[in-house]
């Protein structure tokens, strides 16, 4: 167990390292940070003079190793748009995305289990096909246009949901929706398989023959054994939901979360703030990645002896 | 929250069934009952819509109309401009030049900042001096480098001094907004973050990514505005935007799309001072550098039927030139180029330029409907003989392909649209008809001479006219570009708002007026 | 990404005989949905192929005096542009066929390219074992934790937007996992007693690989690639929108949703029409993989 521990441990910290390195250099060989920040028409002495107060004229290693050097203690330097620690710009609208994903993933997850128990519970029932028509919708629906659709539909036609904006539950409906299909139907078709797949397998043959109640078959035991991939699943879900996919949501409603951060960092070119976005998500999925296993340990008493 | 779970548990039954699209319906129509009074607001206050977040509030460091449609309701400059563009006194009561590079401004009496700061020569002497320090990163410097100095001389007189002699100077002094020293150095870094000005409005609230909601000044010198409270919203999408002005969620914004005129409940539209035109390379290696085909690249674009399809009509062809006739420097006697394709083809046959490959580079995103124009005005040009390959880049990657010190060789056509608030053919002729600015890929001995004489000359009528004769060089003898339009700014608003944009493009929320 | 998840759930069943292969197919053809959904994608894949014969209109050609037509069945519509046209005036059924050409294209090249590489590698890792399978796998485990989109998203930016870049950032989205598919099918095939006893029969091993081992991983493989190209696709479009994928003025599904966003009260038609395209193609995509994953696994075809 403890060896395990150490080992996610590890693992963890490469990867937050990998996922930061990986974008400082792709953005640093491959792109000029400087002519973004200035306007057009700035005399060329004006931006070598910019470019040096910026430090861009040292060689690239010596700048990974400041920036690396800084990085382990939180510093990813001052955002280049906004005069202020890019951390910090990260983490700000972080608030508003994690509101938008733990209670879009938690209508998936509740809607998803509760679907895909009843479907896989009867193969081939009316229900069933009704689950899987369902969910092969959910993930077939491009985000782009569903988002545009809901907007015009709920907001414009029926006028009964706001546009855009934070602040009150009618602002939270239809970033919610759109973000809640794809994780829905995702969450419908494992769930199904894995009950499937539970329910062939011979001890519930003898749970039958114990004359136990198919309600307790199916939640005691099918269920619980079928955890591990729906923990996966939604794990996946919310990682997700909270590094970024939102940010055609959340421009689109104008919802003040890290998809729209991350929008605007990227059209901008905001390069401490993307890599400080990029920190934020590494560590989002590190935090996952810790709750799914603890999920699999409840699940599967075995593990927890190793 | 537990509240919520709880009833969201309870309706899961009846969600099961339905879809994602009809469990947006069900929920949708338990919440309608909250959604009016989200959005309602008190009868003196105007919401605004602008495109992002400001990067900061600070008018010195920051150059970019978004921003600046917030801190010119906080701060003010010493001289202003009135809405048909004329200069005008403002926190300076008169200006008076007392030497070629010395100028001498007397200040308004009696107006403080909003901390309670005294505005004096002092402050005017310390704003000026700051926007010039390296250490402010100023984006102005462009725009004020030709200033050297200023300094308090009496508690209400602030002398500026030039590097050399400056015909432009008022226009200069219209953008630099007006901060309190000792304030300023208190607040430290705080200062993009925090405002403090001389101006009707003052900062409430900065919610980040959200809104920014300023309230009157009480203590303002100048008359109460109509408008108590203000928010500017940030909603990034163009078509959100003018989704929320027809529910009545905005009051005002920028940027409305002239087919979208038909369906806003108002607008008003003012010509801005942003000229498009497709800059074309004179250099050595161009395969354009033979005159006749750029001005055959002028006749072949249906600049009405652009304007007419594109702009809905509105806006102004460019008379040849990258200027209007409200600017300093305009040649009246100059004509747009003329619609007339057989006259680009024979331009072409006679250049030996038939089925020329020209590599037509622009942005996409960077200007509303930028990539709709760009993608028209390549299929003019191919529709005269010429092989257009069109790149649209995103806009941090067009502006630096734009650039002569950052590539190689510039490319041959160039999409841009050039922005002059200070109203003077200098600052468009220094940028884009002569080497001297690194945005350009022209090269005229002609044009420097008489660009280098005008920079000296103190008499307005000489200079004029060699400005003039600048302007004319670039037309038709040796085209700079392809002169397209001058733009109008689209701001569409509910009925009830009474507005008229400004020449500059400035917004003084304090003229606004709400009916009913 | 996490679709292989599902498609993983069910390893291959070997297959053995060409009757066997003819049986799967007959039973594919009696399901309905199943038929109608690969119907529907083959029209769309030949009709991007044949693009050029198929578009009534050039894609490209503005028609400014036309411009922002509504479709066919709306009031002041025409038969000369049936789905209307876009804000230039360009015709958008020509515009959406040749928009199929690009992504489905890309999804494509995507598929080859990383499936391709993925496939090899994983096969080899399964095969091999040992250090070259540790190391692979540990990577693969490291790639698959990060959600991609972020990364991608960023990287597009840095290099610059345009369909090589973005066929090969997607392609190294991809790779992983059909490389740890194919290992997770070889491991289990390894095992198989059948390929023990084709070797212990004194089958050379490129024999064995060719007439046991890949028609066994073959349905599967199609199953996760089905799901992977409609990922993709979705991928793509995104990308596209946000300005990071194809460039105008090429016609691109994503593209032309994002070109029209602005439009979208005005003449929703614009946003729709390539929507609906979207949509058709992944649906049809998504429903031909799920009845092929129930009609090849067992466990899910006796309860149909």
């Amino acid at each position: 167990m403890y060896k395990l521990a150490m080992h996610r441990l590890g693992h963890s910290a490469l990867l937050i390292f990998g996922v930061v390195t990986v974008i400082f250099f792709t953005n640093f060989l491959l792109g000029d940070p400087v002519r973004v920040m200035l306007p057009a028409s700035t005399p060329p002495e004006a931006v070598e003079e910019f470019r040096r107060q910026m430090g861009f004229d040292r060689p690239i290693l010596v700048q990974y190793w400041d920036f690396i050097s800084h990085a382990v203690f939180l510093d990813f330097g001052d955002s280049w748009w906004q005069k202020s620690p890019s951390l910090e710009i990260a983490l700000r609208p972080f608030p508003a995305t994690l509101q938008l994903g733990i209670v879009a993933v938690a209508l998936a997850s509740i809607l998803g289990i509760g679907i895909g128990l009843f479907a896989g519970a009867r193969p081939g029932s009316l229900w069933d096909k009704l689950a899987t028509s369902l969910s092969i919708l959910g993930v077939s629906l491009p985000l782009i246009w569903f988002t545009l659709m809901m907007a015009l539909i709920f907001s414009v036609w029926l006028g009964i949901l706001p546009t855009a904006g934070y602040g009150t539950a009618a602002h939270m409906v239809l970033p919610v929706v759109t973000l809640a299909a794809l994780p829905l139907g995702r969450t419908v078709q494992i769930t199904r398989a894995s009950i499937i797949d539970e329910l062939a397998k011979p001890y519930i043959t003898t749970a039958h023959s114990k004359g136990l109640s198919e309600r307790t078959i199916i939640l005691r035991h099918a269920l619980r054994n079928a955890l591990p991939p729906i923990a996966t699943e939604i794990g996946w879900e919310s990682a997700l939901l909270l590094t970024g996919y939102s940010i055609i949501v959340e421009s689109v409603y104008g919802w003040p979360g890290f998809g729209f951060a991350l929008y605007h960092a990227i059209l901008t070119r905001d390069m401490p703030v993307i890599i400080a976005m990029a920190f934020v998500a590494a560590m989002v999925v590190v935090f996952i990645n810790v709750i799914v296993d603890i999920i699999y340990v409840i699940a599967d008493p075995t593990i927890r002896k190793k | 929250m537990s509240q919520a779970g709880k009833t969201k548990i309870s309706r899961r039954r009846m969600l099961k069934v339905t879809g994602a699209t009809a469990s947006a319906a069900v929920l949708g129509g338990a919440f309608s009952g909250l959604a009016s009074p989200a959005y309602a607001k008190g009868a003196n206050s105007l919401a605004i819509a602008i495109a992002f977040d400001p990067p900061s509030l600070d008018p010195l460091a920051i150059e970019q109309s978004v921003p600046a449609q917030v801190t010119w309701n906080i701060y003010e400059p010493l001289l202003w401009r009135d809405k048909n563009g004329r200069i005008i006194p403002w926190l300076a009561e008169s200006i008076k030049q007392t030497s070629p590079t010395t100028h001498i401004l007397k200040l308004r009496d009696g107006v403080k900042f909003q901390n309670g700061e005294a505005f004096n020569a002092r402050a005017a002497a310390f704003s000026i001096n700051r926007i010039l320090d390296p250490e402010t990163k100023s984006q102005w410097i462009g725009t004020v480098n030709t200033i050297k100095a200023a300094k308090a001389v009496g508690d209400l007189a602030v002398e500026v001094t030039t590097n050399e002699p400056d015909p432009v100077l008022q226009s200069r002094l219209t953008v630099i907004a007006m901060m309190a020293p000792d304030w300023t150095s208190e607040v430290g870094d705080q200062v993009g973050v925090q405002t403090n000005g001389t101006g009707p409005y003052q900062l409430e609230e900065w919610k980040r990514n959200l809104s920014i909601d300023l309230q009157v000044n009480p203590s303002y010198w100048g008359p109460a505005p109509q408008i108590e409270s203000l928010t500017f919203r940030v909603i990034p999408e163009d078509a959100t935007r003018f989704q929320s002005l027809n529910t009545n969620e905005i009051d005002l914004y920028l940027g409305v799309l002239p087919d979208q005129l038909k369906q806003a409940p108002k607008y008003q539209a003012g010509l801005s001072q942003n000229y498009s035109f497709l800059r074309l390379s004179n250099l050595e290696g161009s395969s354009i550098a033979d005159p006749r085909v750029r001005q055959a690249m002028n006749y072949a674009i249906d600049k009405d039927g652009l304007r007419n399809a594109l702009h809905g009509g509105l806006g102004n062809n460019l008379n040849g030139q990258l200027s209007v006739p409200e600017m300093t420097g305009y040649n009246p006697n100059l004509k747009p180029f003329p619609y007339d394709p057989e006259r680009a083809q024979d331009l072409i046959r006679e250049a030996g330029a038939q089925g020329l490959d020209v590599t037509v580079e622009g942005p996409k995103g960077r200007y509303t409907g930028d990539a709709v124009e760009m993608q028209a005005i390549s299929a003019m040009l191919e529709s005269v003989g010429l092989h257009i390959d069109l790149v649209l880049r995103d806009p941090n990657n067009w502006v630096r392909i734009g650039d002569r010190n950052q590539t190689p060789s510039p490319p041959e056509a160039w999409y841009v649209r050039h922005t002059n608030t200070t109203f003077d053919a200098d600052r468009t002729l220094s940028s884009y008809y002569s080497l001297r600015g690194s945005y350009s890929s022209y090269s005229n001995a002609d044009v420097d001479r008489n660009l280098d004489a005008s920079r000296k000359e103190m008499d307005p009528a000489k200079r004029l006219k060699l400005l003039n004769r600048a302007y004319e060089i670039g037309s038709v003898e040796d085209p700079m570009g392809v002169y397209l339009f001058q733009h109008t700014e689209l701001w569409g608003m509910r009925k009830e708002v009474e507005f008229t944009p400004y020449a500059d493009g400035v917004l003084h929320v304090s003229q606004i007026r709400m009916n009913g | 990404m996490n679709m292989s998840k599902t498609a993983s759930t069910t390893p291959g069943r070997p297959i053995r005989s060409v009757g066997r292969i003819l049986r799967f197919l007959s039973d594919f053809s009696r399901d309905k949905y199943a038929t109608v959904a690969l119907v529907v994608f083959v029209v769309l894949v030949l009709s991007s192929i044949f693009a050029n014969l198929v578009a009534p209109h050039d894609p490209l050609k503005l028609d400014l005096l036309n411009r922002l037509a509504p479709p066919v069945w709306v009031e002041g519509g025409s038969w000369k542009y049936i789905f209307g046209t876009d804000l230039l005036g360009r015709d958008i059924l020509s515009r959406c066929i040749y928009g199929g050409r690009m992504s489905l294209g890309i999804g494509f090249a995507v598929i080859l390219i990383g499936g391709t590489f993925g496939s090899l590698m994983g096969l080899l890792a399964g095969y091999l074992g040992g250090r070259f399978d540790a190391v692979l796998m540990r990577y693969i485990d490291f790639q698959i934790s990060i959600p991609y989109f972020l990364l991608a998203l960023t990287i597009m930016a840095a290099i610059g937007p345009g369909t090589k870049n973005l066929i090969i950032v997607l392609s190294i989205g991809s790779w992983p996992l059909f490389a740890r598919y194919a290992r997770s099918i070889m491991m289990s095939l390894r095992q198989q007693v059948f390929i023990e006893a084709a070797r212990v029969a004194g089958g050379k091993e490129i024999v064995i690989m060719t007439r046991h081992v890949l028609p066994n991983i073959l349905s599967p493989l199609v199953t996760l690639t089905s799901l992977e190209l409609s990922r993709i696709v979705l991928t793509e479009a995104t990308m596209s929108y946000l300005g990071m994928g194809v460039r105008a003025p090429t016609p691109a599904w994503g593209l032309m949703v994002q070109e029209a966003h602005d439009y979208l009260m005005i003449a929703n038609w614009a946003v729709t029409t390539p929507g609906v395209f979207i949509m058709i193609t992944t649906l049809s995509i998504n429903i031909f993989a799920t009845r092929l994953r129930i009609s090849t696994d067992p466990l899910q075809r006796g309860k149909h």
